[in-house]
């Protein structure tokens, strides 16, 4: 069965939409990383030695009742992203009810990250802090549906940084299950301070700017954002006469169990969900007009990528977002698939910001800017905690 | 869509699912003695025995609950990248996360405990049991309170040939603070049972082979969390030999091994 993308919605530190992002990697422009001064500011340790490293933040305003630090931030940003996608798909979110589903995948906005009410309680408050009913009304997918007052199925994805793509992918699954129509499916995860020390903490954040792919590179760069995509049948699309974006012509997905969180030294999973992802679609790697690659920057992951790329897809043209976007966790598998659609969809690949001098080791570099592709699909990698792997395969419309 | 029930496992504050079958103490499971109460950890010293070892030493409390739960259950005819896990969970690691919270609470963010924060995240259970039972398929950690949901995900990977099996479950810990938090802020109170692992082992049905329908409300134990819609699911399939389950709204079905025979 063949799936349309007819709808594509996102922001993060570079833009505060689809348009305004790819504007923004059009361009080259990096708004650079700082210290998140906003979720700092909401901390109350005296010693903040550890913290002060830099992230890819969003504008105050992009949280309409003020930014929380609790999981109603993720879902301010969720429902941004959901009604960019179902305005340019021309779907309102009363009709998703009808015959659709809801995915939204995510890391800190559906965990118990709620500090400073959980500080509070191990002193001994009795009152339910704001942040732990944010929690329980907040979940991505069920909150989600709440705010839009929808009565539809609804998944959270939970699965680290693969989150944002596997719940696309799990939606193309469910559509072609016959059971489902459309699915608005993507990813949202803002900022948290769990996070930001843990990944600190396990020595992969880089003090700069971070680097994919890049010979110096030291490691990631938090940034927060949402990326949604609506998907939808053909037969459904085409017969209320929408247009796709994209195809989605498959989804593939393999667990190393390797290592809780470092991805398998042979890109054992990563190698097998490429090759899958072009088999279930009988796309020849020199079909591919570019991969977008997960890409933190940090040296574990970029070797294993690189290793696949080598490997199953040699040659194909190589991007890398996290540069201009940071490491959107939850989102990012989402967002990064929606710019991967734009751009296969508008024959452009943006260079790849952070990127400057090549890793002998790697064997090979980020590509462009191109000016023009000359495939006819594009794949999409993400990688996550717990050994997760997922490619999406996008086609031309 | 048909779904074939091929094995069940579990682990609950009355036992095992072996356990609850025999002693008939389903009701138990419901009636809301058990809500508040652990699972023996005697059970976790069987782990040494069941598992070749791989992240046993380390593996947080909520990971030895599906480890038992799920022991047995690996399908093992099928190939490893053929196997696939989809797991709901209301909290996923409340153990783990609280220990990061607090180490960087009591210890400061420049000594916040990175072991903790690794083992916190959502889909830690997902891996362990991926790497225990060499699941090398999608792993798919679903946070939410609705079992069903994980039922419907299953079927779409079984019936879109991207597994030949679903090892799917429901998970819960009772740790800390978390039975307060839940009282606070949720008035209607925490779910009746909150400390366990159930995994049902599923693979395509057969239209053939379909028993005598028994239906299963899904919705009507919706605010109950995911883990005690599942056990209700489980009691259902476990003690009959031939019965077709249907599991409503979307009218998933799960026949039972012998159903047929």
């Amino acid at each position: 069965m063949e799936v349309w993308v007819t709808g594509l919605g996102g922001l993060c530190a570079a833009g505060r939409n689809i348009e305004e992002i790819w504007a923004s990697l059009l361009a080259g422009r990096r708004a650079g990383p700082k210290p998140p001064a906003r979720l700092l500011a909401l901390t109350e340790f005296r010693n903040l030695e550890g913290l002060g490293h830099p992230a890819f933040s969003l504008p105050d305003d992009c949280f309409p009742e003020g930014f929380r630090h609790s999981a109603r931030d993720s879902l301010d940003l969720a429902e941004a992203a959901g009604r960019e996608a179902l305005a340019q798909a021309g779907i309102a979110a009363a009709e998703l009810a009808e015959g659709g589903g809801l995915i939204m995948g995510g890391t800190a906005g559906n965990a118990l990250h709620f500090l400073k009410d959980y500080d509070a309680l191990r002193r001994g408050a009795v009152s339910p802090g704001q942040g732990f009913v944010d929690f329980f009304e907040h979940n991505p997918a069920e909150g989600l549906a709440r705010r839009w007052g929808l009565r539809l199925p609804t998944w959270t994805v939970g699965n680290a940084c693969c989150s944002g793509a596997d719940a696309v992918g799990l939606g193309l699954s469910l559509i072609r299950s016959g059971r489902f129509k459309r699915v608005l499916a993507g990813g949202a995860d803002a900022l948290s301070l769990t996070p930001y020390v843990g990944f600190r903490r396990l020595m992969i954040y880089s003090d700069e700017p971070c680097r994919p792919f890049d010979g110096r590179r030291q490691g990631l760069n938090l940034g927060e954002g949402a990326g949604a995509l609506m998907l939808e049948s053909a037969d459904s699309a085409g017969a209320r006469g929408a247009r796709p974006l994209a195809r989605l012509l498959a989804y593939a997905a393999a667990s190393d169990a390797h290592h809780l969180t470092a991805p398998h030294p042979e890109a054992r999973g990563l190698r097998r969900a490429i090759a899958a992802a072009l088999g279930q679609a009988a796309v020849r790697p020199a079909e591919l007009a570019f991969v977008k690659a997960h890409g933190t920057a940090t040296r574990d992951n970029d070797r294993t990528e690189a290793l696949a790329v080598n490997q199953e897809i040699p040659g194909t043209p190589l991007w890398a977002l996290k540069g201009s976007t940071g490491h959107t966790l939850g989102a990012a598998g989402a967002l990064e698939t929606a710019l991967g659609v734009t751009a296969l969809n508008r024959g452009r690949l943006p260079a790849s910001q952070g990127f400057q001098e090549a890793d002998p080791e790697l064997k090979l570099a980020p590509s462009g800017p191109l000016e023009s592709l000359k495939g006819s699909a594009a794949l999409c990698l993400s990688l996550g905690f717990g050994g997760g792997n997922s490619a999406l395969l996008l086609g031309r419309a | 869509m048909l779904l074939k029930l091929e094995a069940l496992g579990g682990l609950s504050p009355a036992g095992t699912l072996e356990e609850v079958r025999a002693g008939r103490r389903w009701s138990e499971l419901f009636n809301g003695d058990l809500a508040a109460r652990l699972c023996d950890p005697s059970y976790f010293k069987e782990l040494a025995a069941l598992y070749p070892g791989t992240q046993l030493r380390r593996a947080p409390r909520l990971a030895r609950l599906a480890l038992r739960a799920a022991a047995g259950l690996a399908p093992g005819l099928v190939p490893p990248e053929k196997r696939a896990l989809v797991l709901v969970t209301a909290y996923a690691s409340v153990g783990s996360t609280f220990e990061f919270l607090d180490s960087l609470l009591d210890d400061g963010p420049p000594l916040a405990s990175p072991t903790a924060f690794s083992h916190s995240v959502t889909n830690m259970s997902a891996a362990i049991l991926s790497q225990n039972l060499d699941i090398q398929g999608l792993t798919l950690t679903l946070t939410q309170n609705d079992f069903h949901q994980g039922l419907e995900a299953a079927g779409a990977l079984l019936q879109g040939g991207l597994a030949d099996t679903v090892l799917l479950g429901a998970l819960g810990e009772i740790y800390g603070l978390m039975p307060e938090i839940e009282k606070l802020a949720r008035p209607g109170g925490p779910p009746p049972l909150s400390d366990g692992a159930i995994f049902l082992s599923l693979s395509p049905g057969s239209p053939d082979q379909k028993g005598p329908p028994v239906e299963f409300n899904a919705p009507a134990y919706g605010d109950q969390g995911p883990l005690a819609q599942a056990w209700r699911l489980a009691s259902l399939l476990a003690p009959n030999p031939a019965r077709t389950v249907r599991c409503g709204p979307g009218r998933l079905e799960i026949q039972t091994r012998e159903a047929g025979s």
